[in-house]
């Protein structure tokens, strides 16, 4: 256990040691002269050279002089050899291989570069040196910590591939400076393996190192490097001309290339290719390629594929479609009505893919229970008379779960109120002044939801011209009133289904609400609800540790397929440049990388071998302490070092 | 013992500092200045007759004494004279001045050796008014100049005065015994010096003189520096006579100095008294007055034992 200094600088300061005694030798009497006209008088009183010259209080310097080496020592930070990782003998070192195997290191022949650059700095090691092996991507691995070279059999080697991972040179050096924290030898250094992707680096998450090392990037990439991928893959919901059907549309990126090229992409849905196209890519940017909507009913899995190139594991991308939520509305328009009745209507039941409304208009005649098979919503907007045929198949799809909207209008008659527990009454104008107004709107209701914020849209906007009024007027289910009071939106429950009634009209002829901006949100929801639409769950665990692919997993409705696609940010190639990541490295202490001074242990282990400056400095406080008591008690005597009876005899 | 200079005993007298004298180039118009000045101001004086023989006349001006009027002559003339007494005459008067280098020393005030000169000039000049015969002994430790006294020698001193320079060490015996030798004819001495001697000394050189019946006189004139000691940094401290230097620490020294320095005066006062020598010690900074007067008050003494 030997004795060093953190900061042996401060012992230069023992020199003040000498001060003290140097004035005290080098102080001569002065050599001014006073011309007196006679000495007979003056006594001769030299300066007493003599004895100013020799230490009058031994104790007093004693302890001053202890009291500053006391102190300089205390600043020079004194601690103990096992404070600190003792040296091994030869100049040993611990070197610290950190290996990138992130997927972005399959692109040809770089894996088989990094890997022969590990294997020629292990044979460069010395004897003595110690090595540590650490392999990363996003997360950190140390496959081999502070052994002998020896240890690391080239098997080891031969066995590591690229993982399906991105880069992250944090892990990788965070996981190095624990291991130099950790090792037993002063010297020590990282040898960073990599093909230095830009992606690796980001600019919010801080490296830091210890001082003591030194950080060696070696990259693998020799030359330009060329490369197109499939970057994102996005679904559209279509209604063709032959149904509902996906769209699918990807985007692709081009690196390194030197001029626009005719890239083939082929769509593969559930394992089958069924449409091949070619995409006009610039040499270094993205282009999108859309593909003729899949008409399917089930879910598949889609494969977007390229022609194989350095780097493989962006040219395929994976995605499963399901045919997703779709509404069918049966609109039914009264047989004397023109086009126009539920233009509004169908128009804003159009807009919109989650869910998508197929509407399939209908003239209100004779209406049987097939012709209600199969929607999940039925709109009678202002249908007028209902037979008694029609009123039952209505009846009994409602009540076997299906939605019924009712528009109450003009032609509203007994034959609705059939339906209705309630009747319909006369009609309420309101044209002789501005209009009605909605008073109230029940914006708690998933109806109405949408308008709970001020900014969402102003349902008083609409003026409503006339309405029906119902009798009795309902007190439950209603959802929003007009500003006299009376009912303007409500539901009620018929067996599994539902019935919605709104009192005025959904076109233009009582009110201009199809005009406001709110009119197609507002028939959405209404729609949504009136059918019992449920937004799907989500996935609760989407993770899985396999690699790019179909998995099949375990949701709550069933199993389902998952489609796993490899991090697209690894499959941008831009290098970062090696000193640029070496810039953005924290030194723990100062920015000395020479590796010639002790390593930066944990801060905790080197402070509390360095405690003893705190015992130090006590100790000189305590001896200033005596020192001042001691003086006090000579001051008199010594600020001069004589008396009277040192004098000469007095003068004759 | 602290010794009181002569202007603080006499509070409310206005006299001439010898700093301003000291601007005066000429001595005689210096020593005129003084002793005019002196004698116009003493009206008050006690010492208002210094002779009894009758010399003459002179008009009443306002400020001269009443009693000093000539009743007769106004009864006959109808006009205020009044009389003016003949001095003693064939007086011998001689100054004895210290020129040993000592006396160069000043400090405080002009040296030393200038307030001599400027003594001895007044006093010349004086007792020139007075019908004296004046002469002067200039010595170090030998006799440098010597003038014989006679009546017409004023301007003859006034010279020497004003051409001497100190230098050489001081030692009273020699020259004093030289000049009791010399001077066959009684009369008055004044010894005009710094008297770094031992008392002792002093009492032999100076007794010497007494035994040849002369009247003696002794002026010692220090600067108040050498009464003081008000010295403050620590030095070598050379004497100006033999060169030799002593460090002195002045803080230390002071109050021993200042009691020996007192010693030594008193020694010399106690000392001469009884030897019917008159002593009188004076700082540099003292007007030359205050000598006119110690001579005078002498003068009168030496008249009425006469």
């Amino acid at each position: 256990m030997g004795l060093a200094f953190l900061v042996p600088a401060f012992l230069a300061g023992a020199l003040a040691l000498g001060l003290p005694i140097w004035v005290h030798l080098r102080n001569r009497p002065k050599t001014d002269t006073v011309e007196f006209p006679s000495l007979m008088f003056i006594e001769r009183i030299p300066y007493r050279a003599v004895q100013r010259q020799q230490l009058r209080h031994r104790l007093l310097f004693a302890a001053r002089s202890l009291a500053l080496v006391l102190l300089v020592l205390a600043f020079a930070r004194p601690f103990f050899g096992d404070a600190l990782p003792t040296a091994a003998a030869g100049g040993a070192r611990e070197v610290v291989v950190v290996l990138d195997r992130s997927w972005s290191m399959s692109y040809a022949g770089h894996w088989q570069a990094a890997l022969a650059a590990v294997r020629a700095e292990l044979g460069a090691l010395r004897g003595g040196d110690r090595v540590s092996l650490i392999v990363f991507d996003e997360q950190a691995e140390v496959l081999v910590e502070s052994q002998p070279p020896s240890v690391l059999a080239d098997g080891l080697l031969n066995g590591l591939r690229p993982s399906d991972l991105a880069t992250s040179y944090a892990a990788g050096l965070r996981a190095a400076a624990r291991v130099i924290a950790d090792g037993t030898l002063l010297a020590s250094e990282i040898v960073l393996v990599s093909d230095f992707q830009r992606s690796g680096q980001p600019e919010d998450i801080e490296i830091r190192l210890p001082a003591s090392a030194v950080l060696r990037p070696v990259s693998v990439v020799g030359g330009p490097v060329t490369n197109v991928g499939v970057a994102d893959l996005a679904l559209d919901h279509v209604i063709g001309t032959e149904g509902p059907g996906l769209r699918v549309t990807v985007r692709l990126t081009g690196q390194g290339g030197a001029e626009e090229r005719s890239v083939p992409v082929v769509l593969l849905v559930d394992g089958e290719e069924v449409q091949r196209r070619a995409a006009t890519l610039p040499g270094e940017g993205a282009a999108r390629l859309a593909f003729d909507p899949i008409l399917s009913e089930q879910e598949v899995r889609l494969e977007v594929r390229l022609a194989e190139d350095a780097l493989v594991g962006d040219d395929i991308f994976h995605a499963v479609a399901s045919p997703g939520a779709a509404l069918s509305v049966a609109l039914l328009d009264n047989p004397g009505a023109g086009t126009s009745d539920s233009l509004y209507l169908e128009r804003a039941l159009g807009v919109g893919t989650r869910p998508a409304f197929l509407v399939d208009r209908q003239v209100l005649r004779d209406l049987r229970a097939v012709d209600l098979a199969g929607h999940d919503l039925v709109v009678l907007n202002d249908a007028g008379a209902l037979d008694a045929g029609s009123a039952t198949a209505l009846n009994e799809y409602v009540r076997a779960g299906g939605g019924l909207l009712v528009g109450l209008a003009e032609m509203a008659d007994e034959g609705v109120s059939d339906l209705l527990p309630f009747a319909v009454a006369g009609v309420v104008d309101r044209g002789g002044a501005l209009g009605a107004t909605l008073g109230f709107v029940d914006t708690a209701h998933p109806v109405f939801e949408a308008y709970r914020s001020p900014e969402a849209g102003d349902l008083a906007g609409a003026r409503f011209y006339r309405y029906r009024a119902l009798d009795p007027d309902p007190q439950e289910g209603v959802l929003a009133r007009f500003d006299d009071g009376a009912t303007a939106l409500m539901h009620f429950p018929v067996g599994e289904g539902r019935v919605m009634v709104w009192t005025s009209s959904l076109d233009t002829f009582w009110t201009d609400l199809p005009l406001q901006p709110i009119f197609v949100p507002f028939v959405h929801e209404v729609a949504k609800f009136a059918a019992s639409y449920r937004e799907a769950d989500p996935w609760q665990a989407a993770t899985t540790d396999r690699g790019p692919g179909f998995h099949q997993v375990e949701g709550p409705e069933g199993p389902t397929s998952l489609a796993v696609n490899l991090d697209r940010r690894e499959a941008d190639l831009t290098a970062l440049d090696p000193e640029e990541l070496l810039a953005s490295v924290a030194w723990s202490s100062g920015a000395d990388v020479s590796g010639q001074e002790p390593a930066d242990v944990s801060p905790a282990r080197v402070e509390a071998g360095q405690s003893a400056w705190w015992y130090l400095v006590v100790a000189a406080l305590l001896l200033l302490l005596g020192e001042s008591a001691l003086a006090n008690r000579l001051s008199p005597h010594a600020s001069w070092g004589g008396d009277e009876s040192e004098l000469p005899p007095r003068a004759p | 013992m602290a010794v009181r200079s002569p202007v603080e005993s006499r509070p409310g007298a206005r006299f001439i500092d010898p700093r301003v004298l000291a601007r005066i180039d000429r001595l005689d118009l210096l020593a005129r200045t003084v002793v005019e000045g002196f004698v116009g101001g003493l009206h008050r004086s006690p010492y208002r007759g210094l002779s009894v023989d009758f010399a003459e006349h002179r008009q009443y001006m306002p400020g001269d004494d009443i009693r000093l009027i000539d009743w007769r002559v106004f009864g006959r003339t109808d006009r205020f004279y009044i009389k003016q007494f003949e001095a003693d005459s064939n007086s011998n008067f001689s100054v004895l001045l210290d020129m040993s280098r000592s006396m160069a020393f000043g400090k405080s005030g002009i040296p030393k050796i200038d307030y001599a000169r400027f003594l001895t000039a007044s006093l010349a000049y004086f007792a020139g008014k007075q019908r004296d015969r004046i002469g002067l002994v200039t010595f170090n430790d030998d006799i440098v100049d010597y003038i014989p006294p006679s009546a017409k020698h004023l301007d003859l001193v006034l010279h020497t005065l004003d051409r001497m320079e100190p230098g050489g060490n001081s030692a009273l015996e020699r020259p004093l015994w030289k000049v009791a030798d010399a001077s066959r004819r009684r009369g008055m001495m004044l010894l005009i010096s710094d008297l770094y001697e031992p008392p002792r000394a002093v009492l032999d050189a100076v007794q010497r003189l007494g035994y040849r019946g002369h009247d003696l006189v002794v002026f010692h004139v220090l600067d108040r520096s050498e009464i003081d000691f008000e010295f403050d940094e620590a030095a070598n401290y050379v004497d100006m006579e033999t060169g030799e230097a002593v460090p002195v620490l002045p803080d230390r020294l002071r109050e021993r100095y200042r009691e020996m320095v007192g010693e030594h005066i008193e020694t010399l006062r106690s000392e001469l008294g009884p030897r019917r020598i008159d002593y009188q010690l004076f700082d540099t900074s003292q007007p030359l007055d205050h000598a006119l007067f110690a001579y005078m008050s002498m003068r009168h003494r030496l008249t009425k034992v006469r």
